[in-house]
């Protein structure tokens, strides 16, 4: 730089120019105020109760005596255990899968049916997932929406509630009513979606068990039936009384 | 007239450079404004090039910006497009964020004002305008820096004594007296690997041994990993990428939790995790839970009914409402929320955002909850704004009137 300039501006900015030193001080100060905060907060809130309560029902966490602390609105997993037995029948082809996840009842991965029976493993096999939740797990279509999320769909409540009342329902072995959710048909906005989900929803007042196959377009669509096979032959028995 | 004719006690009669200004006088007794005003860093920095490009800028950011949140999500869009980062338009052409072209303009608005603005009453309306300005950008500032943005979600006969955030994460501890919970929590920004942090209410500390924004949970454990105190058998997390929408993101978080004179415990928790870690500290039974923020209210909302309105012989909706009663300080008053038609109430607004109706099930409202420091800030700088040009025409109009009052009757 300049010297002279540096003197000058040196000088210019260090005059009695009140303004001139609380701009440069004001964006500092802005700056900290933006700067990462790391000091723990504390406040007391009021515990909240859900309708249902359905989360605190048996299991490990029953003896909480409800301690509250579940997010308002969230529609994830209850993961809390429900007294109720789910078993199913198998589609050929299917191959249970040993890692799940910790809200999984049931892991496989849907191969080609020309696989079946073969020994070879298709690495791009429809993931299948059977999650069991205690009441309505955050409602049907928050965890609809969430489905949609995962494959870049999105829908408006009003869109929301006409694919609803258009899915197609099915009863299981045991009696329960269930719902398919079939994303198949749709594109994301920018149709760059690559994976689809096709499922089931079977929820009643004490639980909600969903079936989720997810995978290329063309695969999930050879799965179909297979998927609609195995909601049917799911057996739900329970809650005990 | 000459330059060595001119008279100092004549300050009309000196000579002007380019832009109107007489040359300083060393035997004069110069302002700081004035000598702000001709330094070049000064000439610089008022540019009015920059100005004219930040207001590009400005116009093409809103414009792609918009179109980015149609597909990303409005957090994403707010993120990349509006905040101190720079975003590459079309995948290579740079700009920078709007809040680096609003502080540029701000800063501009700022060094205008304090070295070229002149101090005369008949510069009053012009003073008043550019201080609405600056409020105006202040106050976009504020809202940017203290505003906060949360969800309240009720079923009909539920009551609602916190907000949750969207997005934002927090780690917390709380213990359960009775209906209430004392609350001890660090936010995910706290939450970097290799940090410690002091639990100071049981009087122990955590060390962070891994962060994950986003991330999938396995009952199965890591190979020769370790064994990990989780309320719902999680063995093992695994860093997924961020979702485009963030609300879709499920953090993890696993920290070593110290104690004085007992032995370290390795604890992991899920985002996606309802039901809260039960775990004895400092000999006492605390909760802990890696949750969506919470912020409480100093009131409660309890949702008496949800109303979905249909136009007639259609399902179309027409409008949703919902009906709740507030309760502060022992006193209970029914409220309506409608679309557009937000409470307002202690510094918090809530809209009618969402709903949910599943068969058998209780309806279900949700409200967007906005507190907003500088929320009236745009209304007052464009009053302000309004003001300052009115003064400043009559300050003007009223000399011109004068003037043409005199030629009339002196023709």
């Amino acid at each position: 730089m300049n010297p002279f300039l540096f003197r000058s501006t040196f000088r210019v900015f260090t005059a009695k120019s009140p303004f001139l030193v609380a701009v440069p001080l004001a964006i500092a100060s802005m700056c900290l105020l933006g700067c990462e905060d790391t000091r723990p907060r504390t406040y007391s809130e009021v515990a909240f109760k859900p309708l249902a309560a359905p989360a605190m029902a048996g299991g490990p966490m029953g003896a909480m005596g409800g301690p509250g602390g579940m997010g308002a609105g969230m529609p994830g997993m209850n993961t809390s255990p429900v007294d109720i037995k789910v078993t199913w029948k198998l589609p050929e082809g299917w191959v249970i899968k040993d890692s799940a996840s910790a809200m999984r009842i049931g892991s496989f991965a849907a191969q080609d049916p020309s696989l079946a029976n073969t020994g070879e493993l298709d690495p791009n096999a429809v993931d299948v997932s059977v999650v069991q939740l205690a009441g309505d797990a955050g409602g049907l279509e928050a965890n609809i929406n969430r489905w949609m999320g995962q494959v870049g769909l999105k829908m408006n409540p009003e869109e929301m509630a006409e694919f609803i009342k258009a899915a197609a329902h099915f009863r299981t072995a045991t009696g329960q009513e269930g719902m398919y959710v079939d994303l198949t048909d749709k594109l994301s906005g920018d149709m760059t979606q690559s994976k689809t989900i096709y499922g089931a929803v079977v929820q009643t007042a004490d639980y909600t068990v969903f079936v989720k196959a997810m995978g290329e377009h063309a695969k999930v669509a050879v799965q179909k039936p297979m998927v609609q096979a195995f909601c049917k032959s799911l057996k739900i028995e329970g809650p005990k009384s | 007239m000459s330059d060595s004719a001119a008279s100092p006690s004549s300050p009309a009669s000196r000579p002007r450079d380019q832009r109107g200004y007489a040359p300083v006088d060393p035997g004069r007794n110069v302002s700081w404004r004035q000598k702000a005003a001709r330094h070049p860093v000064t000439k610089a920095v008022l540019h009015p090039l920059i100005t004219l490009v930040s207001l590009l800028i400005l116009f093409a950011l809103i414009f792609f910006g918009t179109l980015y949140q149609a597909d990303h999500g409005l957090f994403e869009a707010q993120k990349l497009y509006f905040g101190y980062g720079f975003v590459l338009i079309g995948g290579f052409f740079p700009l920078p964020g709007a809040s680096i072209a609003l502080w540029v303009l701000s800063i501009q608005l700022a060094v205008m004002m304090a070295v070229h603005l002149q101090v005369r009453w008949n510069r009053l309306g012009l003073w008043i305008v550019h201080l609405g300005i600056m409020a105006l950008l202040v106050g976009g500032f504020v809202t940017q820096m203290m505003a906060v943005e949360s969800q309240l979600t009720l079923a009909e006969g539920e009551t609602g004594h916190f907000t949750t955030s969207y997005h934002e994460h927090e780690l917390a501890f709380w213990e359960s007296h009775g209906d209430s919970n004392r609350v001890f929590a660090y936010d995910e920004s706290a939450l970097k690997p290799g940090r410690e942090l002091e639990v100071t209410p049981y009087h122990a500390r955590i060390k962070v041994r891994s962060y994950y924004p986003n991330s999938d949970a396995f009952t199965t454990k890591a190979t020769n990993g370790p064994t990990y105190i989780n309320g719902s058998g999680i063995g093992m997390l695994e860093q997924r990428k961020p979702e485009k929408e963030v609300t879709q993101n499920a953090p993890g978080v696993i920290f070593t939790l110290s104690e004085q004179g007992k032995p370290d415990r390795e604890v992991l928790l899920y985002g996606q995790e309802l039901n809260p870690l039960n775990i004895a500290l400092d000999g006492k039974r605390v909760f802990a839970q890696l949750r969506l923020k919470h912020y409480p209210l100093d009131f409660s909302l309890h949702l008496t009914d949800f109303v979905k309105n249909v136009h007639p012989g259609t399902d179309i909706p027409s409008s949703f409402e919902s009906y709740a009663d507030l309760s502060e300080g022992g006193t209970s008053r029914p409220i309506k929320v409608w679309m557009n038609n937000p409470l307002r109430h202690a510094g918090y607004t809530f809209f009618q955002a969402s709903y949910a109706q599943a068969q058998g099930m209780a309806e279900k409202s949700t409200f967007a909850v906005v507190t907003n420091p500088g929320r009236v800030m745009p209304y007052v700088s464009s009053l302000v704004v309004f003001g300052g040009l009115l003064l400043h025409f009559l300050i003007k109009l009223i000399p011109f009137i004068r003037r043409e009052s005199a030629k009339t009757s002196n023709p």
